[in-house]
Protein backbone atom coordinates (compact mmCIF):
# COMPACT_ATOMS: atom_id res chain seq x y z
CA UNK A 1 0.00 0.00 0.00
CA UNK A 2 1.25 2.97 -0.82
CA UNK A 3 2.20 5.78 2.07
CA UNK A 4 -0.16 8.41 2.88
CA UNK A 5 1.57 11.70 1.83
CA UNK A 6 1.78 13.78 4.94
CA UNK A 7 0.65 17.75 5.12
CA UNK A 8 3.63 20.62 5.45
CA UNK A 9 1.38 21.01 8.65
CA UNK A 10 1.78 17.48 9.37
CA UNK A 11 5.52 17.46 9.09
CA UNK A 12 5.66 20.06 11.37
CA UNK A 13 3.93 18.97 13.98
CA UNK A 14 6.06 15.33 13.79
CA UNK A 15 9.38 17.37 14.04
CA UNK A 16 7.94 19.73 17.25
CA UNK A 17 7.32 16.60 18.56
CA UNK A 18 10.54 15.28 18.25
CA UNK A 19 11.86 18.47 19.52
CA UNK A 20 9.69 18.82 22.45
CA UNK A 21 10.11 14.66 23.56
CA UNK A 22 10.65 14.54 27.13
CA UNK A 23 14.50 13.70 28.27
CA UNK A 24 14.06 10.20 31.00
CA UNK A 25 13.60 11.27 34.44
CA UNK A 26 16.55 9.07 35.33
CA UNK A 27 18.84 10.67 32.96
CA UNK A 28 18.20 14.09 33.83
CA UNK A 29 18.92 12.98 37.84
CA UNK A 30 22.15 11.35 36.30
CA UNK A 31 22.95 14.34 35.13
CA UNK A 32 21.81 16.40 38.27
CA UNK A 33 24.20 14.36 39.97
CA UNK A 34 27.49 14.78 38.27
CA UNK A 35 26.33 18.81 39.15
CA UNK A 36 25.78 18.47 42.27
CA UNK A 37 29.43 16.70 42.64
CA UNK A 38 30.96 19.33 40.88
CA UNK A 39 29.18 22.28 43.26
CA UNK A 40 30.17 19.81 45.92
CA UNK A 41 34.02 20.20 44.75
CA UNK A 42 34.23 23.83 44.20
CA UNK A 43 33.14 24.71 47.46
CA UNK A 44 35.86 22.54 48.91
CA UNK A 45 37.94 24.41 47.07
CA UNK A 46 36.75 27.42 47.64
CA UNK A 47 37.46 26.64 51.43
CA UNK A 48 40.72 25.17 50.49
CA UNK A 49 41.72 29.25 49.39
CA UNK A 50 40.17 30.34 51.76
CA UNK A 51 42.08 28.53 54.78
CA UNK A 52 45.41 29.16 52.98
CA UNK A 53 44.59 33.37 52.24
CA UNK A 54 43.89 33.34 56.08
CA UNK A 55 47.04 31.64 56.81
CA UNK A 56 48.60 33.72 54.67
CA UNK A 57 47.34 37.10 56.33
CA UNK A 58 47.75 36.06 60.04
CA UNK A 59 50.09 37.25 62.19
CA UNK A 60 52.10 34.23 63.20
CA UNK A 61 53.30 33.53 59.33
CA UNK A 62 54.31 37.35 59.71
CA UNK A 63 56.43 36.27 62.55
CA UNK B 1 21.72 32.80 -13.67
CA UNK B 2 18.98 30.81 -15.62
CA UNK B 3 15.44 31.79 -15.62
CA UNK B 4 13.73 33.22 -11.92
CA UNK B 5 10.21 32.89 -11.64
CA UNK B 6 7.79 33.48 -8.87
CA UNK B 7 6.24 30.71 -6.79
CA UNK B 8 2.91 31.80 -8.22
CA UNK B 9 4.02 31.32 -11.82
CA UNK B 10 5.34 27.41 -10.91
CA UNK B 11 2.65 26.04 -12.09
CA UNK B 12 2.15 27.86 -15.53
CA UNK B 13 5.82 26.98 -15.86
CA UNK B 14 5.51 23.65 -15.17
CA UNK B 15 2.44 22.45 -17.12
CA UNK B 16 4.06 22.08 -20.23
CA UNK B 17 7.22 20.59 -18.93
CA UNK B 18 5.18 17.86 -16.79
CA UNK B 19 5.14 15.24 -19.90
CA UNK B 20 8.51 16.07 -21.23
CA UNK B 21 11.26 13.43 -20.99
CA UNK B 22 13.58 16.08 -21.47
CA UNK B 23 13.66 17.06 -17.35
CA UNK B 24 14.46 14.96 -14.33
CA UNK B 25 11.56 15.77 -13.15
CA UNK B 26 12.16 17.35 -9.21
CA UNK B 27 13.22 19.87 -7.44
CA UNK B 28 17.19 20.87 -5.02
CA UNK B 29 15.70 22.31 -1.79
CA UNK B 30 17.91 25.10 -0.43
CA UNK B 31 18.45 25.22 3.56
CA UNK B 32 16.49 28.63 3.75
CA UNK B 33 13.10 26.47 2.08
CA UNK B 34 14.08 23.64 4.18
CA UNK B 35 13.79 25.84 7.59
CA UNK B 36 11.08 27.61 6.32
CA UNK B 37 8.95 24.08 5.27
CA UNK B 38 9.67 22.99 8.58
CA UNK B 39 9.77 25.14 11.50
CA UNK B 40 6.53 27.22 11.34
CA UNK B 41 8.26 30.41 13.29
CA UNK B 42 9.89 31.40 10.46
CA UNK B 43 9.24 34.18 9.04
CA UNK B 44 8.45 32.83 5.50
CA UNK B 45 6.81 29.26 6.75
CA UNK B 46 3.59 30.75 5.85
CA UNK B 47 4.38 31.26 1.78
CA UNK B 48 6.72 28.13 2.29
CA UNK B 49 3.66 25.75 3.07
CA UNK B 50 1.31 27.11 0.44
CA UNK B 51 3.61 27.18 -2.18
CA UNK B 52 4.57 23.15 -1.30
CA UNK B 53 0.62 22.36 -0.74
CA UNK B 54 -0.21 24.11 -3.85
CA UNK B 55 1.57 23.57 -6.13
CA UNK B 56 4.38 21.33 -5.45
CA UNK B 57 2.78 18.05 -3.22
CA UNK B 58 0.04 17.57 -6.04
CA UNK B 59 3.00 17.63 -8.53
CA UNK B 60 5.08 14.90 -6.27
CA UNK B 61 1.72 12.07 -6.40
CA UNK B 62 3.03 12.31 -10.35
CA UNK B 63 6.52 11.65 -9.80
CA UNK B 64 7.92 15.06 -9.34
CA UNK B 65 10.64 14.65 -6.67
CA UNK B 66 12.81 16.86 -3.55
CA UNK B 67 16.26 16.31 -2.85
CA UNK B 68 19.14 18.29 -1.03
CA UNK B 69 22.19 18.08 -1.62
CA UNK B 70 24.71 16.66 1.52
CA UNK B 71 25.74 20.44 2.00
CA UNK B 72 22.07 21.56 2.59
CA UNK B 73 21.28 18.69 4.11
CA UNK B 74 24.11 19.25 6.84
CA UNK B 75 23.35 23.03 7.01
CA UNK B 76 19.88 22.57 7.76
CA UNK B 77 20.80 19.31 10.51
CA UNK B 78 23.23 22.49 11.87
CA UNK B 79 19.90 24.42 11.99
CA UNK B 80 18.17 21.85 13.46
CA UNK B 81 20.53 21.32 16.70
CA UNK B 82 21.16 24.88 17.32
CA UNK B 83 17.04 24.82 17.08
CA UNK B 84 16.83 21.64 19.69
CA UNK B 85 19.69 23.15 21.92
CA UNK B 86 17.85 26.60 21.98
CA UNK B 87 14.60 25.36 23.17
CA UNK B 88 16.08 22.79 25.68
CA UNK B 89 18.16 24.87 26.82
CA UNK B 90 15.24 27.31 27.67
CA UNK B 91 13.46 24.91 29.32
CA UNK B 92 16.33 23.62 31.41
CA UNK B 93 17.16 26.96 33.03
CA UNK B 94 13.59 27.57 33.45
CA UNK B 95 12.22 27.46 37.54
CA UNK B 96 9.86 24.83 37.48
CA UNK B 97 12.47 22.46 35.40
CA UNK B 98 14.15 19.28 36.94
CA UNK B 99 17.44 20.03 35.59
CA UNK B 100 19.62 21.24 38.27
CA UNK B 101 22.24 23.24 36.44
CA UNK B 102 25.14 25.67 37.05
CA UNK B 103 23.68 29.36 38.50
CA UNK B 104 26.48 30.87 36.11
CA UNK B 105 24.34 28.77 33.08
CA UNK B 106 20.92 29.71 34.05
CA UNK B 107 22.20 33.94 33.83
CA UNK B 108 24.06 32.98 30.85
CA UNK B 109 20.95 31.68 29.03
CA UNK B 110 18.68 34.34 30.21
CA UNK B 111 21.30 37.33 28.92
CA UNK B 112 21.24 35.42 25.85
CA UNK B 113 17.50 34.70 25.60
CA UNK B 114 17.19 38.59 25.68
CA UNK B 115 19.67 39.08 22.90
CA UNK B 116 17.28 36.41 20.75
CA UNK B 117 14.29 38.05 22.11
CA UNK B 118 15.89 41.56 20.06
CA UNK B 119 17.06 39.56 17.05
CA UNK B 120 13.37 38.00 16.91
CA UNK B 121 11.73 41.30 16.94
CA UNK B 122 13.81 42.18 13.55
CA UNK B 123 12.59 39.08 11.71
CA UNK B 124 14.93 36.18 12.60
CA UNK B 125 14.48 33.13 13.88
CA UNK B 126 14.74 32.34 17.75
CA UNK B 127 17.37 30.26 17.63
CA UNK B 128 20.68 30.52 19.42
CA UNK B 129 23.90 31.30 16.93
CA UNK B 130 27.47 29.24 17.46
CA UNK B 131 28.68 32.41 19.51
CA UNK B 132 26.05 32.28 22.03
CA UNK B 133 25.39 28.21 22.26
CA UNK B 134 29.62 28.68 23.08
CA UNK B 135 28.92 31.42 25.51
CA UNK B 136 26.56 29.47 27.38
CA UNK B 137 29.40 26.51 26.99
CA UNK B 138 31.45 28.13 28.72
CA UNK B 139 29.22 29.26 31.44
CA UNK B 140 28.32 25.71 31.88
CA UNK B 141 31.76 24.37 31.94
CA UNK B 142 34.14 27.20 33.16
CA UNK B 143 35.79 26.43 36.75
CA UNK B 144 34.10 23.06 36.52
CA UNK B 145 35.94 20.03 38.19
CA UNK B 146 34.45 17.85 35.18
CA UNK B 147 35.63 20.49 32.35
CA UNK B 148 33.75 20.59 29.65
CA UNK B 149 32.08 17.11 30.82
CA UNK B 150 29.23 18.55 32.15
CA UNK B 151 28.18 20.27 28.93
CA UNK B 152 28.83 17.42 26.89
CA UNK B 153 26.80 15.04 28.68
CA UNK B 154 23.32 17.99 28.23
CA UNK B 155 24.28 18.06 24.77
CA UNK B 156 24.08 14.32 24.33
CA UNK B 157 21.30 13.95 26.41
CA UNK B 158 19.52 16.59 24.30
CA UNK B 159 20.69 15.63 21.21
CA UNK B 160 20.60 12.11 21.63
CA UNK B 161 18.54 10.25 18.41
CA UNK B 162 16.28 13.75 17.52
CA UNK B 163 18.89 15.15 14.63
CA UNK B 164 18.32 11.53 13.64
CA UNK B 165 14.80 11.46 13.98
CA UNK B 166 14.72 14.55 12.33
CA UNK B 167 16.89 13.36 9.12
CA UNK B 168 14.10 10.26 9.16
CA UNK B 169 10.77 12.52 9.18
CA UNK B 170 12.55 14.92 6.62
CA UNK B 171 13.19 11.44 4.12
CA UNK B 172 9.91 10.47 5.34
CA UNK B 173 8.35 13.36 3.55
CA UNK B 174 10.08 12.48 0.98
CA UNK B 175 13.28 14.90 0.67
CA UNK B 176 16.47 12.35 -0.59
CA UNK B 177 19.93 12.99 -1.20
CA UNK B 178 20.80 13.88 -4.66
CA UNK B 179 23.03 10.79 -5.86
CA UNK B 180 24.59 9.66 -8.72
CA UNK B 181 25.21 6.30 -7.30
CA UNK B 182 21.08 5.77 -6.76
CA UNK B 183 19.58 3.51 -9.34
CA UNK B 184 15.98 5.64 -8.56
CA UNK B 185 17.29 8.59 -10.11
CA UNK B 186 19.59 7.16 -12.71
CA UNK B 187 16.29 5.70 -14.42
CA UNK B 188 14.78 9.44 -13.86
CA UNK B 189 17.20 10.53 -16.06
CA UNK B 190 18.93 12.63 -13.47
CA UNK B 191 22.02 14.34 -14.78
CA UNK B 192 23.96 14.14 -11.95
CA UNK B 193 23.05 10.31 -11.89
CA UNK B 194 24.70 9.74 -15.17
CA UNK B 195 28.04 7.64 -14.26
CA UNK B 196 29.64 6.26 -11.88
CA UNK B 197 32.53 8.11 -11.82
CA UNK B 198 32.74 11.69 -10.12
CA UNK B 199 29.68 14.00 -9.91
CA UNK B 200 29.67 15.67 -13.66
CA UNK B 201 29.13 19.24 -13.80
CA UNK B 202 25.16 20.02 -14.80
CA UNK B 203 24.87 19.71 -18.87
CA UNK B 204 24.98 23.09 -20.27
CA UNK B 205 21.28 22.37 -21.76
CA UNK B 206 20.25 21.68 -18.27
CA UNK B 207 21.78 24.73 -16.92
CA UNK B 208 20.09 26.94 -20.03
CA UNK B 209 16.79 25.60 -19.72
CA UNK B 210 15.95 24.37 -16.84
CA UNK B 211 17.21 25.85 -13.80
CA UNK B 212 15.11 28.54 -12.44
CA UNK B 213 15.05 29.94 -9.52
CA UNK B 214 11.77 30.66 -7.67
CA UNK B 215 11.05 34.15 -6.23
CA UNK B 216 9.02 35.02 -3.04
CA UNK B 217 5.97 36.88 -4.15
CA UNK B 218 6.07 38.29 -1.12
CA UNK B 219 9.36 39.66 -0.30
CA UNK B 220 10.87 40.05 -3.84
CA UNK B 221 14.42 38.09 -2.97
CA UNK B 222 15.41 34.29 -3.84
CA UNK B 223 14.06 32.82 -0.96
CA UNK B 224 14.00 29.53 -2.47
CA UNK B 225 16.31 28.20 -5.19
CA UNK B 226 13.94 25.20 -5.66
CA UNK B 227 15.54 24.40 -8.93
CA UNK B 228 13.55 22.32 -11.69
CA UNK B 229 16.27 19.37 -12.79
Amino acid sequence: MKKKQKTVSELREALKTIRRRPIPRESIEEFNRSVEKDDQIEREQEKQKDRSRKTARSPETDA
Amino acid sequence: MGKVIAFSEFTSYYEPLRKSDDFAHGAILDTNILIALTYDVNINSDEVEDFFQTALLPEKEHGFRFFTTVNTRSEYLDFDRRLIMTENLRDIVDENSAWKDPSRARTQVQYQSGILKRREQQGSDPVFNDTQINAIKSAFSAGRHSGHEGWLALCSRVLEKRLDDVETEIQGFGVDYISQHDPDQKEQGHPLAAGDGPAAPLPSEYLKNAIPKYWSDKTGGILVSVRCL
